[in-house]
């Protein structure tokens, strides 16, 4: 206000001098030529917009007046009070225009935020209906549950009574008649020997059981070779299957990678599969077979036994769940064996499933992780390259859509002396990181976002830093496109203020270039509350066009495509007039003290495309910082 | 044919084996099925005047074999037994429901069975 009213003083004596001057020097004088003109430059210094209207619309409708009705010095008093009259008219019509437009921005903003409100209560509201389905599907698993476990007791309790009741009805009898043949008595003791050898088993599969059900397994997995699982397996059963005539063949001779697990375990599980397979096949042969497929090596036992129906493929693997008898004398088992060696596949990561053709066979497949290979980074120790004391390094994670960016920065990173990984997005960085701590994350703005934010989570967490970059490298032309800062979302206005101000953007206009309607409105309503001037555009080429024909005083980069963001970047940095455009990238994930955007310094509006020289630099001091 | 008293049938041969043999000794004629389709050939056949049946079996189960053995008006006074493994109220239900005249749970004592058998037949 205080501005207001100095300017406005200025204004009026400046029009009284020139007034005074006319008096003094007549109608005749040459001074009234320079008036207009000389009013209307002024007006134009003012920085209030109420002056700016009220010193062009006096400049206009002034002389009109003044020329159809040139002033007399007698009638000059009376003219002077029309002309500051009308001058105070429209300065009021001007400061009005001003507030209503503030108040239609206040009025916009207030909307913005109701819908927002409004939009967080829906998705409150969702949430809790969300939750309450969970709730009411846990129950019900819950239930499902205990019901599964109350079988399991009924079941375990049959199992258990089964073999009780002949050794309790056989020691009876051998007690209570003094005249049974030894023959016969020997039998006796054999069937209580081998029911007593039964419910044993019986008993410690029980348990293998349970503690896989309870997630208690308690051992570690260490790399298995597979060919020695496959061997072992083999020697085992081998007796087994020539007892029974059957050929056991072990059909894969060729390298096989590691396996990540616990080898009794996994061995338990391979000779259950080959067990059922000779006890289930009357003739024929056993093939034992592996494969590598997507990171797993997959086991495989077949046979040529009946097979088994369609209906049953599944619950063979649930416990008790034994096949249907389709002959009279099919060996009996616990009915635990797969149940048992399901739960041990899966608490390795893997899966365990069946393939059968009734008549022909049955194949029963299990996957099994391959071990995690060494760290790229690792064989260039092996071959010598590195200094020894760069051993304890840890490894630069470098996260990139682009493949051939990745290896770019990666190749330069090493030719430095660091390790590196690659993962081409934030879901992959983060399945590395389980298995390998790295010393920095160096990242592009990503495009799932979600995973980004569990990433820098998962930063935060272990105290590894994140360097946040927009790494764009083209065969002879390596740059890294770093832009001039970020707003991440929600936006705080505070935080927009204050980077704006750092670029003295103010009286041009500021360009959104946004492909979400939302994001870009909320941007635009608090940038026009500040009274800024802002340009809205959702088409990138269109906005780049549009960028370097007017230059405006800075660009918001909305959450684009990886591939669209880059073409946008290149664009606006293409041309020398708006390259030097202070460009903000917006973030949809708020952001914490690990991750540090790569950002060119703000002194002065001078940019220029970071050289991937550069970036490693930036990557060098900030991987340092993560060793403090 | 030798007439049979007691027909046994269990698919586990242990619990077959241990039967027949006390009630041999004992002198009885003893008849034996691994599944309940055989079972109720075998009575239909042979019509003994005990028969053990297993809940459990293969093919057809042993309340099914005793509801079907009950229907038939000529054979309604065989007396029938139900081996029940697990002695819990769903086992004694079906048996119930399926008109047998007695059940055991295992497991049993061989000796008590016997003179079951005894009482109900005279030695």
């Amino acid at each position: 206000m205080n501005r207001l009213f100095r300017e406005s003083f200025l204004y009026l004596c400046l029009l009284a001098l020139l007034l005074a001057s006319l008096v003094t020097g007549g109608t005749e004088s040459p001074v009234r030529f320079l008036f207009f003109p000389l009013m209307a430059v002024f007006s134009l210094f003012f920085s209030s917009k109420a002056l700016h209207t009220a010193g062009f619309a006096f400049t206009i409708l002034f002389p009109l007046l003044y020329l159809t009705n040139p002033p007399t010095p007698d009638r000059l008093s009376s003219d002077l009070a029309g002309i500051t009259a009308f001058f105070f008219c429209t300065l009021a019509v001007g400061y009005l225009s001003k507030r209503i437009h503030q108040e239609r921005f206040r009025y916009e903003t207030a909307i913005a935020t109701f819908h927002s409100l409004s939009e967080a209560l829906n998705l409150k509201n969702m949430n809790l209906q969300t939750a309450l389905d969970a709730l009411s599907e846990a129950h019900k698993k819950l239930q499902e549950f205990d019901k599964t476990k109350t079988e399991f007791i009924s079941n375990v309790s049959h199992e258990l009574r089964t073999p009780l009741s002949s050794i309790r009805s056989y020691s009876e009898i051998l007690l209570n008649y003094d005249d049974i043949d030894p023959e016969t008595q020997r039998e006796f003791l054999q069937t209580i020997n081998g029911e007593s050898v039964r419910m044993s088993v019986f008993a410690s599969e029980v348990l293998d059981l349970i503690r896989l059900g309870s997630g208690k397994v308690g051992t570690e997995f260490s790399p298995v070779k597979t060919m020695e699982l496959l061997l072992e397996g083999e020697r085992i059963i081998r007796p087994m299957a020539m007892e029974q005539g059957l050929e056991l063949l072990l059909e894969n001779k060729e390298d096989l990678p590691d396996v990540s697990g616990e080898k009794n375990q996994l061995i338990q599980v391979l000779v259950n599969l080959l067990n059922n397979a000779v006890k289930f096949t009357r003739k024929g042969t056993i093939r034992l077979g592996a494969q590598v497929k997507d990171g797993f090596v997959e086991i495989s036992v077949s046979d040529t036994g009946e097979g088994i129906f369609p209906e049953e493929r599944e619950v063979i693997f649930e416990p008790f769940a034994r096949i249907a008898e389709q002959g009279l004398n099919r060996p009996k088992g616990s009915g635990l064996g797969l149940s048992i060696s399901k739960g041990i596949v899966e608490f390795h990561g893997g899966k365990i499933w069946v393939e059968s053709e009734l008549g022909k066979g049955s194949t029963f497949f299990f996957t099994v992780p391959v071990a995690a290979m060494p760290a790229r980074g690792f064989e260039l120790v092996e071959q010598g390259k590195l200094d020894p004391q760069l051993l304890h390094f840890k490894p630069i994670l470098v996260v990139t859509y682009d493949t051939v960016s990745r290896r770019c920065l990666r190749k330069k990173l090493e030719e430095v002396g660091y390790h590196t990984l690659g993962a081409d997005t934030p879901a992959r960085a983060r399945a590395i990181i389980g298995t390998m701590r790295p010393g920095l994350i160096v990242t592009e703005v990503p495009e799932d976002w979600e995973e980004f934010e569990a990433l820098v989570r998962w930063a935060r967490d272990a105290g590894v830093r994140i360097l946040l970059t927009t790494v764009h490298v083209r065969a002879g032309d390596e740059t890294a496109l770093a832009v001039h800062g970020y707003v991440s979302k929600p936006f705080d206005k505070y935080e927009i203020h204050a980077l704006l101000e750092s670029y003295q953007v103010k009286g041009d206009p500021v360009m959104i270039v946004s492909p979400d309607r939302d994001e870009s409105r909320t941007l635009q309503v608090i940038l026009g509350a500040a009274g800024y001037e802002t340009l809205l555009f959702h088409d990138g080429p269109q906005a780049v066009r549009s960028c370097k024909n007017s230059c405006p005083g800075a660009l918001f980069v909305g959450t684009f495509a990886k591939e669209q963001l880059e073409e946008i970047l290149t664009g606006v940095r293409s041309s020398p007039r708006s390259g030097n455009v202070p460009t903000f990238l917006i973030l949809d994930a708020a952001l914490n003290k690990y991750v540090t955007p790569v950002t060119m310094s703000p002194a002065g509006r001078k940019a220029e495309a970071k050289s991937l020289y550069k970036l490693i630099g930036e990557i060098e001091k900030e991987y340092s910082k993560g060793l403090e | 044919m030798p007439n049979i008293d007691i027909i046994i049938a269990d698919d586990e041969p242990h619990i077959v084996r241990a039967l027949s043999f006390v009630f041999e000794r004992d002198g009885y004629a003893v008849e034996t099925a691994s599944d309940g389709a055989t079972a109720l050939r075998l009575i239909q056949a042979l019509k003994p005047r005990i028969v053990f049946l297993d809940l459990v079996m293969p093919k057809m189960t042993g309340d099914e074999v005793c509801k079907k053995i009950k229907q038939d008006k000529d054979q309604q006074d065989i007396h029938i037994v139900i081996l029940t493994c697990k002695g819990q109220e769903l086992d004694r239900e079906l048996s119930i429901a399926s008109g047998a005249d007695s059940f055991i749970t295992k497991p049993f004592s061989p000796k008590e069975v016997l003179k079951m058998v005894k009482d109900f037949l005279g030695s």
